[in-house]
């Protein structure tokens, strides 16, 4: 018998206390002076006799009971180890090449044939493995004990480390002699040239070896490119194998179809359909091999943010682009846009590159805007980059004449019956596109002119797929020329 | 009378706690006597004498030989003529000095209580011409007054009685073979003890007391706790006499510690009374009066 925690067993040490108490608490007995104890002892001597008895008996029930509520703290229980007796540790391979069909089975039905030749009364204990290792069931009696032990032993993706078992199994028996049998596909990778493992002295080791699998199919390899996705299925097998490739796009099966596959490697090829589809999986159906190289997987790299920069006076998103940052950030779209803050003065000296389909340059200020850098922003418009002029307090329109040339007009529409004739009101200002046709002109304004409008965005047509819509500007305070 | 209960009230001069708070012996003596005498209606010291002491009017049952015929004759009423009774007899009290008679579970010890009785027995016995000598014990003779009927001699007795010292062990049997040696003359023999002895030697020195021919008394002298013992709780015990101790619990013990004393108390009854030998057992919460009245009685055998 054994304790789950011996440490309350200190606790037994209180039945001291009705011992002492029993020798020492009689000489409390307050003193009385008797004219003669005579008949005192004689009466005494009788009835002391049961009271002995009877104070040794309750003494004796107080100790026990002291001692046995330390043992029931202590949590005894019964060691059906065999403490002491030799012992077989089954050392069971776990690892991904187990987990073949029917592996798993083969390694569990050569453990129960190494149990049914162990005795009775020698002790098991299951180790399980990969490349660590696990103490599965203790040494046990009951063979029930240790079936149920192995069934719960499931293959992993780990590697074969045969020699993080064996270190296990030695750790289980713990100086005694005994066997260990190894139950395994032996793997050449589970022994690694730099690895040992010390066996005691007393202790034999055996394999029980489990037929490794003849054939495998494993997706290898997976390449993309815009229009089309090639896959590499590798067959192990010595004979060709008829069997299924499926391909997911984004969780969505949207090609299956069956592929003979010969031995060594095949070349699958499926034409990607035209969607903004972001992960390609390929599988293949094994019903003989290994089911953790079926799958692979493909990032089709479609989704490259907008890059949206942001010219604005000093440079910052918080001076005066901070609202336009904050549409875009939760604008309903399938690209996300980058928004970059580009200071006006700045940009000649780092220039946007040449336009890509998506990128947009918004202009909310002009401040510091070079001659260079107006250059620069024209050239990026022609090469199919994307223009937002923001008719802001920000914008000279000098500036923007000269920006984009006299054949680009804009128009300046005054309110019907609105304001007085020393204001103006300019609305309706749209995106500037790559030949400007759709832009209208921004004829000389009245220099005292109030800008107030709402700008519904930029609705290009090559800025279609990430178009930004509801871009709204609001609170355009007025400049006065 | 086997036991000291009495069956009259008990007169407040007699109660012992009353007595212990009265200032000297002879003050107790007196007063234990008188009062004692007071409920008696009926003068104890009549009988046959040569000195006369009253007359009574005849009452059916009186001796006729007790008519005084010549009263008759001149009055033509029948009176008895009284006479006081006078004795030489030698009384001796014997007192109990030893530790055990310390004890205590009142107001009063046993050796008070004793002391008291003896003085009384001695004033009673004075009054009564009787010659009165007192003797107190441990294991061996501590105090001895030589018997004595003349007035002072009393005196002297009271005093002895006021001087008494606690003692050691006791040796009642060896007290009484010392007396019995030393006796001349045949008398009345009064012992007050507790009795905590062997009991076979206390009996034999009593019996060789009584072949002498004295006739004796035995005022065997308890407190209540030595009887009831109301104890309850673990006790040590100690032993008055020779200092050992015994731990016990009493309450446990109740029931055997009774029953031997009882069987001591009646082993002395039974065995004394065998001897002729009268035995009277007194506890010190009881009057004075029944011990006395026991005297009385055992005096009037004579």
């Amino acid at each position: 018998m054994t304790f789950l925690f011996p440490a309350f067993l200190f606790g037994a040490l209180a039945a001291a206390v009705p011992i002492l108490l029993h020798f020492f608490a009689r000489d409390r007995a307050p003193r009385l002076p008797f004219s003669d104890i005579r008949f005192l002892e004689r009466a005494f001597v009788r009835r002391d006799r049961r009271r002995r008895l009877r104070e040794l008996l309750l003494l004796a029930l107080r100790v026990a009971a002291l001692l046995l509520l330390a043992v029931a703290f202590a949590r005894p229980f019964l060691d059906a180890s065999g403490r002491g007796r030799r012992i077989t540790v089954l050392v069971v391979d776990r690892s991904l090449s187990l987990s073949a069909p029917g592996q798993m089975e083969l390694a569990r039905e050569r453990a129960r044939e190494v149990i049914a030749s162990t005795s009775p009364d020698e002790p098991i204990a299951v180790v399980a493995f990969d490349d660590r290792a696990a103490v599965v069931q203790p040494p046990a009696l009951g063979r029930p004990l240790v079936r149920a032990a192995l069934g719960r032993i499931e293959p992993t993706t780990g590697a074969t480390r045969h020699a993080a078992g064996l270190a296990a199994a030695v750790d289980v028996l713990d100086g005694r002699a005994g066997r260990v049998v190894v139950v395994t596909d032996l793997q050449a990778s589970g022994w690694p040239d730099d690895e040992r493992a010390a066996i005691p002295e007393g202790v034999s080791v055996e394999v029980a070896a489990v037929a490794p699998v003849d054939r495998n199919l494993a997706v290898t390899a997976v390449g993309a490119d815009a229009e089309e996705l090639s896959v590499t299925i590798l067959n192990t097998g010595s004979a060709p194998a008829e069997s299924e490739a499926a391909l997911d796009v984004d969780g969505r099966e949207v090609a299956r179809r069956p592929v003979t596959l010969l031995p060594g490697g095949n070349k699958v090829r499926w034409d990607l359909p035209a969607t903004e589809a972001q992960v390609a999986t390929v599988s293949v159906t094994d019903r003989y091999g290994y089911r953790w190289d079926d799958t692979r997987y493909a990032l089709l790299d479609r989704a490259t943010p907008a890059v949206v920069r942001v010219v604005v006076n000093g440079g910052t998103l918080d001076a005066g682009a901070f609202y336009l940052a904050q549409a875009l950030a939760v604008a309903p779209a399938s690209r996300p846009f980058e928004v970059t803050p580009v200071a006006p003065g700045a940009l000649s000296a780092s220039p946007p590159s040449a336009g890509e389909a998506g990128d947009v340059i918004v202009v909310t200020g002009t401040d510091g805007l070079s001659r260079s850098g107006r250059v620069r922003i024209a050239a990026f418009v022609e090469n199919g980059g994307g223009l937002l002029l923001a008719a802001g307090p920000g914008i000279d329109p000098r500036l923007v004449r000269d920006l984009l040339g006299e054949s680009v007009e804009l128009g300046v529409e005054m309110p019907v019956g609105a304001a007085t004739g020393s204001r103006s009101w300019i609305r309706g200002t749209r995106c500037f596109g790559r030949s400007g046709t759709s832009l209208r002109r921004w004829a000389a304004c009245d220099s005292r002119a109030w800008l107030a409008s709402s700008l519904p965005g930029l609705p290009t047509s090559r800025l279609a797929p990430t178009a930004l819509r509801a871009f709204w500007f609001a609170s355009i305070r007025a400049i006065r020329r | 009378m086997g036991a000291a209960a009495t069956d009259r009230p008990a007169l407040g001069c007699l109660d012992p706690e009353v007595v212990a708070n009265l200032g000297s012996m002879e003050l107790r003596a007196r007063a234990v006597v008188e009062g004692f005498l007071l409920g008696l209606h009926r003068s104890p010291w009549t009988g046959f004498s040569a000195e006369f002491s009253e007359y009574r009017q005849y009452m059916p049952g009186d001796d006729l030989s007790s008519l005084d015929w010549k009263v008759y004759g001149r009055s033509d009423r029948f009176y008895v003529k009284r006479f006081e009774e006078e004795t030489n007899v030698d009384c001796r009290i014997l007192l109990d000095v030893s530790a055990s008679m310390s004890y205590r579970s009142g107001a009063v010890s046993k050796l008070q209580y004793g002391s008291y009785l003896a003085a009384a027995l001695a004033w009673l016995m004075n009054r009564q011409r009787d010659a009165v000598g007192l003797l107190t014990f441990d294991e061996w003779v501590v105090t001895n007054v030589p018997v004595g009927a003349r007035p002072g001699h009393l005196r002297r007795i009271l005093v002895a009685l006021e001087q008494i010292r606690i003692g050691r062990r006791s040796n009642v049997s060896q007290a009484l073979n010392a007396l019995a040696a030393a006796m001349r003359r045949r008398g009345m023999v009064a012992l007050i003890s507790d009795l905590l002895d062997d009991p076979d030697a206390v009996v034999a020195g009593l019996k060789h007391l009584k072949f002498r021919g004295s006739e004796v008394i035995v005022f065997h002298v308890l407190d209540p706790a030595e009887l009831q013992f109301p104890f309850e709780r673990a006790t040590r015990f100690q032993d008055l006499e020779t200092g050992r101790e015994v731990t016990t619990v009493a309450g446990e013990i109740r029931d055997g510690y009774v029953r031997e004393m009882e069987r001591m108390a009646a082993r002395y009854g039974r065995d004394l009374r065998l001897a002729g030998i009268e035995y009277c057992r007194v506890q010190t919460v009881q009057p004075l009066d029944g011990a006395l009245r026991e005297y009385l009685a055992t005096r009037s055998r004579r």
